[in-house]
């Protein structure tokens, strides 16, 4: 498209202060949006995925001017949204829509729905009452219900038919983009799929571009031209759905996927991020973010060990660290680790710990083994943060001090970056040397 | 049906075409206004003609002033929008009361209290002093306290006369001869003075500053919030008879205080509903259409708190009565003004309101009726306004019984 | 702590015949659980997989007396557990059972949880009622427990309070109660729907070391990903109803009744052309098969009297559907042609995606009035 994008994002951030104390002292900040930027351009329809506490969100309200923006700036058809004024602010308001998740209490439960689609038109300044009830009929009829519906309230309809109204609602003041937060999580999959072909229909009829916020691929995957994926209030990548989806770049991305069960009953296997707590968004890791729960996490460049076993020790040390080990280095955190039995409630030895992690056999990298060796006595004899010490110091990763930057994705390296989109991991973007890798392990191991 | 191809766009609004328009006057506004203004030349007229009665040998004091402006305040945003929506669905009254006869009822009570409350002011009056006629019983009752004078029937020897009730006097008359009916009506003018300045200045204080705490946050929220709370801890009754200390007696002076000191547990209601409803999301909406947070605490949140609003409202409207009546019931209140307390509470002992006389040693029951009609209709009244706010709150919501 | 998990003789753990629970509303009866009858296997995991109003939930709920009466109204031609007979014990016998036997974890693990009280006493609480212990045998008790579902340091949390912890962890720690009384049966209605998917698929690998451990499973679901992922048998419910049975892999590789096949379809696995043409939805019948309004294949018979009865659909005697198709006077080739299975591959969960332009893409619905409101 050679037209400029309808909403241009860039380096967008939100945070919230938190603070204490009558006067507001700050004392921290969630940083829910941290520095995000992507177009939308006209007509298409562009998923953001990501967990909660991504800020997938705060990043959608923040695009519609209902938050304001701590850096950053949004264009909407050009124009910086924050220094839109009156008539201009006015029209921003009319051509950016918003439908939200939860289809019952998206709608005023004392309103009746020829109130509430008429509401965008009426707080719009069309004043003619039958005017808006006659376009209000029209519409509802276009979106699959009937224009004898006007006069009934919100509760006599189910969830779908409501998430069809909101759909009436927003499309009633003829937008250019519409914001569809979680437009489905609240409906059963097969009122789900019809929401989603009228969202379809409707941006294709009228060459709406629609912003998907939503945690499930299947929806993005279902109903988006482009993907970014999120993660603490950062974009980690970002392209096409299709090449996304099916070659996915970042570790995040591919746990994400494999996260999702398939529908082959004969194909279990669940993916698994290195660590199951997700760091909390006031303090965010440094580096990249996902490093404590990445697989891929990178060694250090000094450890020769194997990569299976580098896994490990980052799993070992990333549990530590995120106080998800049992307090007696029992591994039993998914139940696939031996457990060391019921029976030795006493104390510990290091021995114990180390089978209880899989570190059990000597490491051939002798200083990696005396580190191991020393966190696990330390853990042996209770001292956690000691061997949180212990194992930071010894198995510095790259992917903690760098902050990835957003590099080309693999699939793409010649071609167009807009077109194969972009990927923010340190294994794509060292200088090009790395070769991404894959969680089945076939990483370079890099000592 | 599918959409037609013909026709992408289902309707070309062209939207430079409208304008925002601020529409100023709606039908509120107007009853609002056209109140004020005839108050307003009341007044003018009752200043120039230099103080001659208004109507009949009404003088109207700051009180019924208040009053009458409360009154039309309540019609304007009570009344009027309530005219609107019967409009906009009509309701057919038999099926009403037939389903719920008790909020009719209610309702019924209510309005005419506060019919009393208007006609009562300009009837005005008060009958003389008639001590011969003290203690007349009701119609169909007998009473061995008779009057000097008794207009019935009388029965039984020179020394343990009984008089009868008469037509005279059918609820019977107090120690000071004054009929009963006179003293309800009375009684029911200060019950209605009390509730609907209470609504119509109270109610919208509270929901202001709930709505602002609420929408606003932050700072504005924690001083509104603390001042609501300390104001939460000072009695009213204490910084009454501070009042009454310096001006003496005055229901104005009970309104004031209590009113102003009694809405912090309303606007607290209202602002954790505002909490509560910010963040849904046909508010979220409504704010990305631009809409002002006036906008949104009117069309959207208000309307939704309805449901503990209405109720709580109107159980505090019964409350103020109630307090009223206490207050008087102690003898703090204006002898001019006949309150059901002040009634009740002459019967009791005539002596504990200054009323000294002669037969202020009998016991009470035997003039039973001078304390149990005021008590009765207290309780009509407080049962009324309960139940009328319930009724009210399930009218007003769509989910509920449509009636 | 594992109890033997009773006889090996082929009595099913849990028989339900003719289990019927009608429910008092405004407008009348609603026939939320219209005749539906299974079996859970011992050591078995079912699924039960619906959309909402399908009477999924309710089902489970019947089985232990946990749906209020009034004003629901349950009966039933059988409800045996181990061999006895449920359905007409007492309350307080039904409590028992509950308890010990057969424990339920519900969606919502905030509501499950009580926010006054710590981890510990809540996952206690159930050993203490049901087995006379002492205090601290209970607390080792609950350690383990904690352990088994994945709480990290459970030792020392035991004194914290549910708000502590995360949703995910929340779930774990409301399992845990649930297996304290050491339940021969769990039943979990939508026990994944409120978290997220890296969490959920952590959960359902402890659902599926649940299993591994020998304990019953009675699951509730919308998502079929979450059958496939746990089932051995799956249960497709619709009005009330069960419309197909089987085991996973058979029902997954052959959808056979119209709606499983349109319940697949919504995942976008075919191109579902056929099924997106389907009628308006109206109201769902109350006789014969329940999904014939919406069902393209309806025909006369399906109207009327009881649903069609169940009919083996391949030659597995197991996977069987309840259409009039597949009896001896159907002719079931076009539903047949219209089974798409997601096991044909795997791509669904790479890359492929259907077309989208509506052009070529005859799936898009009419948006016809939908009438799917109750």
């Amino acid at each position: 498209m050679t037209e400029e994008p309808i909403c241009s994002v860039r380096g967008l951030e939100k945070h919230y202060p938190i603070t204490r104390g009558l006067l507001r002292r700050e004392v921290g900040r969630v940083r829910a949006v941290d520095g995000v930027s992507f177009d939308v351009e006209r007509g298409e329809a562009l998923g953001i995925v990501g967990e909660s506490g991504s800020g997938k969100t705060t990043t959608a309200h923040t695009v519609l001017g209902l938050e304001e923006p701590t850096a950053g700036e949004v264009r909407f058809d050009g124009d910086p949204v924050s220094e839109l004024s009156g008539d201009e602010r006015r029209d921003f308001r009319r051509r950016a829509q918003l439908i939200v998740q939860d289809p019952n209490d998206a709608l005023d439960p004392r309103m009746t729905i020829g109130e509430a689609v008429a509401e965008p038109l009426r707080i719009h300044g069309l004043d003619d009452a039958d005017r808006r009830r006659a376009i209000v009929a029209d519409i509802l009829e276009r979106v699959g219900l009937s224009g004898d519906d006007l006069d009934r309230y919100p509760h006599e309809f189910s969830g779908g038919e409501k998430q069809r109204i909101s759909i009436a609602r927003a499309l009633v003041v003829s937008p250019d983009l519409i914001v569809a937060d979680e437009p489905t999580s609240a409906l059963d999959a097969r009122v789900r799929s019809e929401i989603l072909d009228l969202l379809d229909r409707i941006r294709r009829e009228f060459d709406i571009a629609v912003l998907f916020i939503s945690h499930d691929l299947d929806v993005i995957r279902r109903s988006c031209d482009r993907i970014a994926v999120m993660y603490l209030g950062e974009i980690v990548e970002r392209g096409a759905t299709e090449t996304v989806l099916a070659d996915p770049a970042h570790p995040y991305t591919r746990v994400l996927l494999s996260s999702v069960p398939s529908l082959d009953p004969t194909d279990r296997e669940l993916g698994r991020p290195l660590t199951d707590t997700v760091p909390n968004p006031s303090d965010p890791p440094s580096g990249c973010r996902f490093h404590p729960r990445c697989p891929d996490v990178i060694p250090p460049d000094d450890l020769s060990v194997p990569e299976e076993t580098w896994r490990t020790i980052a799993g070992f040390r990333f549990s530590v660290q995120a106080g998800e080990l049992p307090e007696s280095a029992v591994g039993d955190r998914e139940s696939e680790t031996p457990t060391s039995g019921d029976g030795d409630a006493g104390g510990r030895t290091a021995t114990e710990v180390r089978r209880a992690v899989g570190l059990s056999e000597e490491l051939r990298d002798p200083e990696a083994e005396a580190a191991v060796e020393d966190a696990a006595a330390e853990l042996a004899a209770g001292d956690v943060d000691a061997a949180d010490e212990i194992l930071a110091a010894a198995f510095t990763s790259v992917c903690e001090r760098e902050t990835p930057a957003a590099v080309a994705r693999p699939a793409g390296r010649d071609a167009d970056r807009d077109a194969t989109g972009t990927v923010s991991c340190l294994r794509h973007g060292r200088g090009g040397t790395s070769e991404p890798a894959r969680s089945d392990g076939d990483g370079k191991n890099e000592s | 049906m599918p959409p037609t191809e013909d026709d992408p766009r289902f309707e070309d609004l062209d939207w430079n075409e409208i304008q925002q328009s601020k529409r100023t006057v709606t039908a509120e506004r107007a009853a609002l206004a056209v109140g004020v203004a005839l108050l307003a030349l009341g007044r003018a007229y009752q200043e120039l003609s230099a103080g001659l009665y208004l109507i009949g040998d009404w003088r109207p004091v700051t009180l019924d002033w208040a009053f009458l402006l409360a009154v039309t305040v309540v019609a304007a945003y009570g009344a009027v929008p309530f005219a609107k929506r019967l409009r906009r669905r009509p309701v057919s009254l038999r099926g009403v009361l037939r389903r719920r006869p008790a909020v009719v009822l209610s309702g019924a009570f209510v309005a005419g209290l506060v019919a009393v409350g208007v006609v009562g002011s300009a009837l005005g009056g008060s009958p003389p002093l008639r001590f011969q006629h003290a203690y007349h019983p009701p119609v169909g009752f007998a009473s061995t306290v008779p009057p000097q004078e008794c207009l019935g029937v009388e029965t039984g020897g020179p020394f343990d006369r009984v008089c009868h009730g008469t037509w005279e006097y059918p609820l019977g008359t107090n120690e000071r001869g004054h009929p009963l009916g006179f003293l309800l009506v009375e009684g029911a003018r200060t019950a209605a003075y009390v509730t609907v300045i209470s609504a119509a200045f109270i109610v919208p204080l509270a929901a202001a500053v709930g709505v602002v705490a609420g929408i606003r946050g932050g700072v504005v929220d924690d001083l509104l919030s603390s001042y609501v709370d300390v104001q939460l801890c000072i009695p009213a009754l204490l910084l009454y008879f501070i009042g009454y200390a310096y001006y003496g007696p005055s229901l104005l002076l009970l309104l004031a205080t209590f009113g102003l000191l009694s809405w912090g547990g309303i606007a607290r209601l209202v602002r954790s509903e505002v909490i509560q409803r910010r963040e849904e999301g046909y508010v979220l909406v409504a704010r990305s259409l631009g809409a002002s947070g006036a906008y949104v605490a009117r069309r959207h949140i208000l309307p939704n708190s309805t449901n503990t609003l209405v109720p709580a409202v109107f159980q505090l409207l019964a409350l103020f009565v109630l307090i009223e009546a206490g207050v008087a019931f102690l003898g703090f209140h204006e002898i001019g003004t006949y309150s059901w307390g002040s009634t009740i509470s002459e019967s009791i002992n005539a002596a504990v309101a200054g009323q000294l006389q002669e037969r202020a040693d009998q016991p009470a029951h035997k003039i039973w009726w001078v304390s149990s009609l005021p008590a009765a209709a207290l309780t009509a009244t407080l049962v009324a306004f309960k139940t009328l706010g319930d009724g009210v709150r399930d009218a007003l919501d769509p989910r509920g019984d449509r009636s | 702590m594992t109890r033997s998990r009773g006889g090996t003789d082929g009595t099913p753990l849990l028989s339900v015949r003719d289990l019927r629970t009608r429910i008092r509303t405004d407008d009348g009866w609603l026939h939320a659980v219209d005749g539906v009858s299974f079996d859970v296997d011992r050591g078995e995991t079912v699924c039960l997989v619906g959309e909402s109003g399908s009477g999924k939930s309710v089902t489970c709920e019947s089985l232990t007396g946990l749906v209020p009466q009034p004003p629901a109204e349950v009966s039933s031609d059988a409800v045996e557990f181990d061999g006895e007979s449920v359905a007409d014990r007492s309350e307080a016998e039904l409590r028992s059972i509950r308890g010990r036997r057969i424990a339920h974890v519900f969606q919502n693990p905030q509501s499950a949880l009580d926010p006054v009280y710590t981890v510990g006493e809540q996952v206690t609480e159930p050993i203490r009622i049901h087995e006379d212990v002492s205090r601290s045998t209970a607390r080792d008790r609950a350690v383990d427990l904690l352990r088994r579902v994945g709480i990290p340091r459970a030792g020392e949390r035991l004194d914290s309070h549910p708000h502590e912890f995360s949703g995910g962890m929340q779930q774990r720690i409301a399992i845990a109660v649930a297996l304290a009384g050491d339940p021969d049966l769990l039943i979990a209605d939508e026990p994944t729907t409120a978290v997220d998917v890296t969490v959920q698929a952590r959960l359902l690998d402890l659902f599926r070391s649940i299993a591994g451990d020998g304990t019953s499973m009675l699951l509730v679901t919308h998502d079929l990903r979450v059958v496939a992922a746990v089932a051995d048998r799956v249960l497709v419910m619709y009005g009330g109803t069960i419309v197909e049975r089987g085991p996973v892999e058979a029902v997954f590789s052959d959808p056979s009744h119209p709606y499983t096949q349109a319940l697949f379809d919504s995942y976008g696995v075919s191109d579902g052309a056929s099924i997106a043409e389907r009628t308006a939805r109206g109201e769902i019948p109350t006789d014969g098969c329940r999904f014939r309004a919406e069902c393209p294949h309806a025909v006369d018979e399906c109207a009327g009297g009881a649903q069609p009865a169940f009919r083996s659909v391949a030659d597995s005697s197991d996977h069987a559907a309840s259409c009039v198709h597949y009896g001896p006077d159907g002719d079931p080739s076009a539903i047949r042609e219209n089974a798409t299975s997601p096991m044909d591959s795997r791509a669904e969960r790479g890359a492929e995606r259907r077309s989208t332009d509506p052009a070529e893409s005859p799936a898009t619905p009419t948006p016809d009035t939908e009438g799917e409101r109750r």
